[in-house]
């Protein structure tokens, strides 16, 4: 699978001393954890600081404010999310069985990071036209990772149909996470087995949960 | 999931294939993980990787095998590890923190 970077802009220029390394990443934690429990607007730079605890002059040597460590936010998680998609299918040869394992790392980082990942959905497309693009350019990168594997499983279409597919796995995991009613919920490999099969053989061929492979999610 | 090898060889090929990533590094990484010892070597916008340690290198990492792969395939976050002491690093700081940007 192709890994495409995603372009990541430094907010804090290069060298750091260990010790504003170590600081900027507490800072990016507690962010996160505000983010996720108060949704952006709501977040403050106090709140940040405070989880964080440091002062809100320490938070200024990082960041200039909020969106700045959103952004930051935004860009360290698509890296994690683009990286581990990339060694979880690099070596896989069967183009399907690259296809499922690359949708169960996706999962799974969804499920790790659920609220995260919630809010970005919620959120994330709301707030400017940069944190859009950020995303745009996340999914853009996905599907660009996808878009090979297409190919070599006879798709005729492969951009179009790998932003279907990036699109199409949101939105189950969203599902999975923030709609469904009914238990038992999907783990990460049942979910992706579901979508592979979905994607490729259309709905009727979807396993049965009773069939499928996995457990009740974690 | 891969292993410590094939993690090197990657950082390797990227440079190789993307020289500015190292551009104006010279640098000798040792990572020891779980007994085992890597040696990185990055001079003049390329890399080189070898099994063993490193005569005088100006970095080294040291983690379990398990918790780096987890660093470098962005299962775990470099700076969580640091904090937790999964991850413990001597020598040149600056140059630990620039192997982020090798592993993206």
């Amino acid at each position: 699978m192709t890994d495409v970077s995603v372009s990541g802009r430094a907010t804090y220029e290069l060298p750091m001393t260990q010790r504003q390394w170590v600081r900027r990443g507490e800072l990016l934690e507690a962010a996160r954890r505000v983010f996720e429990r108060d949704g952006y607007h709501a977040a403050t730079v106090s709140a940040i600081v405070q989880a964080a605890g440091l002062s809100q002059g320490a938070f200024y040597l990082y960041f200039p404010d909020k969106k700045a460590v959103f952004a930051a936010l935004q860009e360290e998680m698509a890296t994690f999310l683009r990286r581990r998609i990339y060694w979880a299918t690099r070596d896989e040869r069967d183009p399907a069985q690259r296809l499922e394992v690359g949708l169960k790392a996706y999962f799974e980082f969804y499920d790790e990071y659920r609220a995260w990942n919630r809010r970005l959905a919620l959120e994330g497309l709301g707030i400017d036209e940069s944190f859009e693009a950020r995303q745009a350019q996340l999914y853009e990168t996905l599907a660009g990772g996808f878009a090979p594997t297409l190919t070599e499983l006879g798709v005729r279409s492969p951009e179009m149909a790998a932003a279907a597919l990036i699109g199409m796995a949101a939105q189950a995991a969203y599902w999975q996470h923030y709609q469904r009613q009914q238990p038992p919920a999907m783990n990460p490999s049942t979910l992706a087995r579901a979508c592979a099969c979905l994607f490729l053989h259309g709905a009727p061929s979807i396993p049965s949960p009773s069939t499928s492979e996995g457990g009740p999610h974690a | 999931m891969p292993d410590a090898k094939q993690v090197f060889s990657e950082i390797e090929s990227r440079i190789k294939a993307k020289p500015e990533k190292a551009a104006g590094m010279n640098a000798t990484y040792q990572f020891d993980l779980s007994g085992e010892s890597w040696t990185l070597k990055i001079a003049d916008g390329a890399a080189s990787v070898s099994p063993g340690p490193a005569q005088s290198p100006n970095t080294t990492l040291i983690a379990t095998t398990d918790d780096w792969m987890n660093i470098a395939t962005g299962k775990l976050n470099p700076v969580t590890a640091f904090m937790q002491q999964k991850l413990k690093v001597k020598g040149d700081m600056g140059l630990a923190m620039k192997l982020q940007g090798l592993l993206q």
